[in-house]
């Protein structure tokens, strides 16, 4: 006779894995009961500081797991190195737009707000090591649901504009991500990427499913032509999280498809499934640019200016070779800092509800606030990519990776939207050190915020510290079991 | 986690060299309000302790290798790392030599300024950009130093930035440098393309496997670098606008050192222009336009500083022309001397700049030599040595390339170089009798001298007040110490390829080029005099126009009618102005705005203006592209999705 | 009598472009969140139709799995239609088009 057993599948090394993902879950409901406790007058600095703590403690927890890769939950979630570095990227991203949703938003809504960003933060953290289609999905969503919740919540006019249009592109792209995953689980008979390298049945299946999840993939790295939301919703959205949505949703999105691209394609054929990712990362490079060029809202610019850094950093990948890796997500931690900083500025130049995101309150900021304004130089130049930043650093080593790789088309596209960034960026530098014949708003900077004050001063420092000493970390390679 | 990358054991005295000013900018710029004054002294020394131990290595840097100082490996054909050989020995010698002088000079100059410190500050870090880019060993630090001494040179020129003119001269000066550092960045990356090596070492032993277009094509790129930083025709208008940075910024950059960087990259490159003598000629070329160019402006120039900035962008012509023609030690050599005349002329001007309260117009000048005599003296030595005097520094280097010139078988540039050396003895002289014979000037009215009113709203003259005034041996002890190098600095020469320049350089640039170009028409000793005979005629002419008695009795007027019927194209300076305010300024700064901007009235060049037309149509077409709406959006996801989708339909059935 | 595979992929692809078409198509908000519902569903009988195909469970969880996030994503889609739309008499998707350019 049978009995049925209860028997616990997994051992307490799988759930170790995904601790630091449930610090930062759980992290949102602390905040949120935390919301509820404090007097009203410290409650928004109780939240940020237990969410800022939340988020530290699972980034030290998330350093652990270095040197101990282990496939978790039968291969569902891998973790290692390349998981760890993209996670603690999300967090450090996560932490800086803490900092600056201080000096932002409504009392009254900070504690869901920030629950809400813990909880998207975890999703791009289950994605990191997400090595199973339903991994991924979970994690995708999980992370979407929260920013569109977190770009309706804000009374500003174009947020909730910025909300709907955001849920109803990205739920398309969602949808096409989700019948490609269809079509790969047909062709292969299983959900796991480690399944995916030797296909048994057709081809035609799972190429096509294969082109299908890229284009949910490209979708939410915004790269051309699936880039069309990322203005509006950047535009429309509280600044924190446009910051946020800046670097946490690209570097899951990146983690996601580095394990596709490096791990789960088969083997010969690979790169032909590739090709067309490349083809959309050198027309970000170009397009983003040039649409750069005519902006006049700091957060438009800076979401085309995304949309051009992304493609560079997917075309690091081209290729797929193990220096690419390496010199992609190097770029992505140089691209968080410098992008985060230039937001943080931003930040500093708003006051509740009316943000100083316009041209032109950048008017004469070099001589109202000479230290700002260089900083905001300093950013503007490493994402310009010209020295001495991180962004500069980072462009030679991914204009060598793609060199390397046999890509010289895509290498000199990169020097080609290279040199129109520079001129996109410089606007904002003439606006700042111009003489403006119309007096500039005046607007001063909040005095209060003194955290995102250390929010510039600490991307400053890294965006120059890692120009000099490129920390290209080593051990990345991403498995799939 | 392992960092990719390993710090190796460097020489000592190579990395003090180069650290040793940066260790001064941090010093002084965060004890600034503490120093004061004391900030000169301090940065002072740290540039001249560099040059002590550059000095002392002089030995070690010249033999064949030089001195090596790995630094940072990041991977294969990625090391970083410092070389001291002949070529870099000499411009850190110059730059911390003419550096430290002007360092110390500049203690004087801006004793009254409350921002000493940062100035300072900036000095030395543009120092160390300087350092940067002339010891790296490999294209990148090449890159990274260039990029730094434009940035440094943006906050020196934009040090009293309270005047609207010299932040526009500023920016001016970061946007045409930013656009020759695209350049650059191309011919690195196309460098590295073609060898998997970012060392010097490497890509000069592969240079010979490059294909022909391949050279020129990273010449080119080099060259439009060259070209941005070494104000050559046409991206050489920020150098008489940056004049407005303090006057001893004016000597140590915009004199010096940082303009003949692009001499340096050129003569740095030498194993590559050698493969292509397209673009030899190319670079000789720009450089005489540049020369010749220089020289008319100058002599349409009134401000003192702007005469020296038009002299400085001709000699760089002629230092551009004889490397360009393959003649490296000849210009290398005018390099050397230069340093010393220009910066010497230039911290005189700056005597007389602050003597006078800070007018620079040498119409209100005049009958100076008997108030400041020891000026005077500096400036006839700075004079005689860049016309070209017998016997004057300058003599020697200008002859060698003019005469190179023709050896190499360039018989026009050698007359244009010649031409030019009459036409620099011209305005040199005019500048001179200007300011310093006949009466005194200064409480004539501006409207008597034809002297335009300030625009409205333009800030008025930098004051200080200048109450208190610096000891006057500050100022001066620099420029007689630079005397000495203006009038012997070449002797070095004398004796021709036995000379211990020429030995001392030996075989580091390969062989120049085509010298059998050409049978000789003319013996060196006549070129020689060839060239002095026109120099004497262009003495004669400044001094028949304003040196004889009845020119400086009348001065007043003369100098009026010569104001009022200056002819607008050199007043105007060409117009090149107006033509790279098109081309590159005014695209930066209003790319994609309004496109009535740019069908402008003073657009000489249509090709240039289609091009930022394009470029900002497109920005307006992305613009418009974006109308708002869902649907839009959403068709143009399905679109890309569709063409995707048959991407991979085929791939799956072809397969 | 078992129902060929191929009947399930074709019905289900026709179901997924008419949710495409619908997306584009439509102004109305909600027929818009219905249109993306049937993208996922026509996903979700493919998935249960491959695994049926495969004879294993990871299609079922992953549907159920799917399920739950479009509940959700449909729950968040209509409280943001309702915000967007709290003044207005009718819903018209072309009138939110406040952020452009």
């Amino acid at each position: 006779m049978n009995t049925p057993q209860l028997v616990i599948p997994y051992v307490s090394a799988d759930y170790a894995a995904l601790v630091p993902t449930f610090v930062v879950a759980v992290t949102a409901l602390v905040v949120i009961v935390a919301d509820l406790l404090t007097p009203k007058k410290m409650r928004r600095a109780a939240n940020v500081a237990v969410g800022i703590i939340g988020l530290i403690a699972a980034g030290v927890l998330a350093l652990q797991g270095w040197g101990h890769p282990i496939a978790a939950f039968g291969g569902a979630f891998v973790n290692g190195g390349f998981a760890i570095v993209f996670q603690e990227i999300v967090i450090v991203a996560a932490v800086f737009s803490l900092l600056m949703s201080y000096a932002l938003g409504r009392e009254d809504q900070s504690g869901g707000a920030i629950a809400l960003m813990l909880w998207s933060a975890s999703g791009a953290m289950l994605m990191a090591g997400a090595a199973n289609l339903m991994t991924v999905f979970l994690g995708i969503e999980l992370l979407s649901l929260a920013l569109y919740c977190l770009c309706a919540m804000s009374s500003r006019p174009g947020a909730r504009e910025s909300a709907l249009k955001y849920l109803i592109l990205s739920s398309t792209a969602s949808g096409f991500l989700l019948y490609g995953m269809a079509l790969l689980f047909g062709a292969t008979g299983s959900v796991a990427l480690s399944a995916f390298a030797n296909p048994p049945a057709s081809s035609a299946l799972f190429d096509i499913g294969a082109g299908m999840f890229l284009i949910g993939i490209c979708f939410k790295l915004s790269l051309v032509p699936f880039h069309v939301w990322t203005p509006d919703v950047y535009e429309g959205a509280p600044l924190p999280v446009t910051a946020f949505m800046s670097v946490v949703t690209k570097a899951g999105t990146l983690a996601v498809l580095a394990r596709f691209a490096y791990a789960a394609l088969p083997s010969p054929h690979g790169a032909a499934i590739m090709l067309p990712v490349w083809i959309v990362a050198a027309l970000s490079m170009i397009v983003g640019n040039v649409a750069a060029l005519a902006q006049t809202d700091l957060k438009r610019l800076l979401a085309y200016s995304g949309i051009a850094q992304l493609g560079y950093i997917v075309a690091s990948l081209a290729g797929t070779t193990a220096f690419g890796l390496r010199y992609a997500i190097f770029y992505l931690g140089a691209y968080t800092f410098m992008n985060l900083g230039a937001f943080a500025v931003v930040a500093l130049l708003s006051r509740d509800r009316d943000e100083g995101s316009q041209l032109t309150s950048f008017n004469g900021l070099g001589y109202r606030q000479p230290i700002l304004a260089g900083a905001m130089t300093f950013f503007l130049l490493s994402l310009a990519g010209l020295p001495p930043t991180a962004g500069f650093t980072g462009k030679i080593l991914i204009l060598a990776s793609a060199v390397n790789a046999g890509f010289v088309w895509l290498a000199a596209l990169l020097v080609v939207g290279t040199a129109i960034s520079v001129y996109a960026y410089f606007k904002i530098v003439r606006a700042m050190y111009a003489q403006t014949t119309g007096a500039p708003i005046r607007r001063a900077v909040v005095p209060a915020s003194a955290l995102p004050w250390a929010c510039v001063a600490l991307c400053a420092v890294a965006t120059l510290v890692l120009g000099f000493y490129p920390i290209v970390p080593s051990d990345v390679l991403p498995l799939v079991k | 986690m392992n960092l990719a990358f390993a710090m190796t054991a460097a020489s000592p005295a190579l990395l003090s060299i180069w650290l040793l000013p940066l260790v001064g900018a941090i010093v002084i710029w965060t004890l600034g309000p503490q120093l004061r004054r004391n900030a000169g002294y301090l940065g002072s020394a740290f540039v001249l302790v560099s040059f002590a131990l550059a000095l002392a290595n002089f030995g070690a840097a010249g033999n064949a290798t030089g001195l090596r100082a790995p630094l940072v490996t990041w991977g294969p054909g990625f090391a970083f790392g410092l070389q001291l050989d002949a070529l870099s020995l000499l411009w850190t010698l110059v730059i911390t030599g003419v550096g430290g002088l002007i360092h110390i000079y500049s203690i004087g100059y801006m004793w009254t300024d409350r921002a000493i410190a940062r100035f300072f500050a900036y000095l030395n870090f543009f120092v160390f950009s300087m350092l940067t880019l002339v010891l790296a060993d490999n294209v990148v630090g090449l890159l990274v130093g260039w990029g730094l001494v434009g940035l440094a040179s943006y906050f020196l020129i934009g040090f009293w930035f309270y005047k609207p003119t010299a932040v526009a001269a500023a920016r001016k000066a970061f946007v045409i440098n930013v656009f020759g550092d695209i350049g650059i960045m191309f011919a690195i990356f196309a460098c590295y393309a073609a060898t998997g090596s970012i060392a010097f070492s490497d890509i000069f032993a592969k240079a010979g496997t490059f294909s022909e277009p391949l050279v020129l094509a990273i010449c080119i790129g080099l060259f439009i670098g060259a070209m941005a930083k070494s104000a050559q025709v046409p991206l050489h208008t920020w150098l008489p606008d940056a004049m407005e940075g303090p006057t001893p910024v004016s000597a140590l950059i915009h004199a010096a050192t940082m303009v003949t960087a692009g001499v340096y990259l050129i003569a740095r490159f030498a194993p590559l222009w050698n493969l292509s003598p397209t673009a030899q000629e190319m670079v000789a070329v720009v450089g005489a336009i540049t020369m010749v160019t220089g020289a008319i402006l100058g002599m349409a120039q009134w401000d003192i500083k702007r005469i020296l900035a038009c002299s400085t962008m001709s000699q760089i012509g002629y230092m551009i022309m004889g490397v360009g023609v393959g003649a490296y030690q000849a210009g290398v050599l005018h390099f050397f001397t230069h340093a010393f005349f220009k910066a010497q002329l230039f911290l005189g001007a700056g005597l007389i700049i602050h003597a006078l309260g800070d007018e620079q117009d040498v119409r209100k000048m005049g009958g100076l030599y008997r108030k400041m005599p020891f000026t005077f003296a500096a400036m006839l030595t700075g004079t005689l040595a860049i016309i070209g005097f017998p016997f004057f520094s300058g003599f020697y280097s200008k002859d060698a390339i003019i005469y190179e010139a023709l050896e190499h078988g360039h018989p026009i540039l050698f007359f244009a170089g010649a031409l030019t050396a009459g036409i620099t003895a011209y305005y040199m002289f005019r500048m001179l009798f200007v300011t310093f014979f006949g009466s005194y000037r200064g409480d004539v009215p501006d409207a008597m001298l034809a002297i335009a009113p300030p625009v409205p709203g333009a800030y008025a003259a930098h004051d200080d007040g200048h109450v208190e005034h610096a000891p006057t041996w500050l100022m001066q002890a620099p420029v007689a110490v630079l005397m000495v190098p203006t009038v012997i600095a070449g002797y070095l020469t004398i004796g021709g390829e036995s000379s211990p320049w020429y030995r001392y350089f030996g075989t580091l640039f390969g062989h120049g080029g085509n010298v059998a170009g050409v049978p000789l028409a003319i013996p060196e000793w006549a070129s020689t005099i060839f060239v002095l005979v026109l120099v004497t005629l262009g003495i004669v002419v400044a001094y028949l126009r304003y040196g004889n008695p009845p020119a400086l009795i009348g001065a007043v007027d003369r100098l009026r009618g010569e104001a009022l019927k200056m002819p607008p194209v050199l007043a105007h300076a060409f117009y090149v102005d107006a033509l790279i305010a098109t081309a590159i300024v005014r695209p930066a700064n209003a790319l994609g705005g309004a496109i009535s901007r740019y069908v402008d009235p003073h657009v000489i060049d249509a090709g240039v203006r289609d091009v930022a037309w394009v470029a900002g149509m497109l920005g307006a077409l992305f613009r418009a592209l974006q109308t708002g709406l869902v649907r839009a959006y959403a068709l143009t996801i399905v679109v890309g999705a569709a063409c995707f989708i048959a991407y991979f339909a085929y791939l799956g059935t072809a397969r | 009598m078992p129902v060929d595979i191929a009947n399930y992929i074709s019905l289900s692809t026709v179901i997924f472009f008419i949710g495409v078409i619908g997306v584009v198509t439509r102004r109305n908000p909600l027929i818009v969140l219905m249109s993306i519902e049937l993208m996922f569903n026509a996903a979700n009988l493919a998935i249960v139709a491959f695994s049926k195909l495969w004879g294993n469970n990871a299609g079922h969880i992953f549907v159920f799995l799917v399920v739950t996030v479009a509940a959700a994503e449909a729950a968040i889609g209509l409280a943001i239609v309702v915000q967007v739309f709290r003044r207005a008499k009718h819903v018209d998707l072309d009138e939110v088009a406040g952020l452009r350019g």
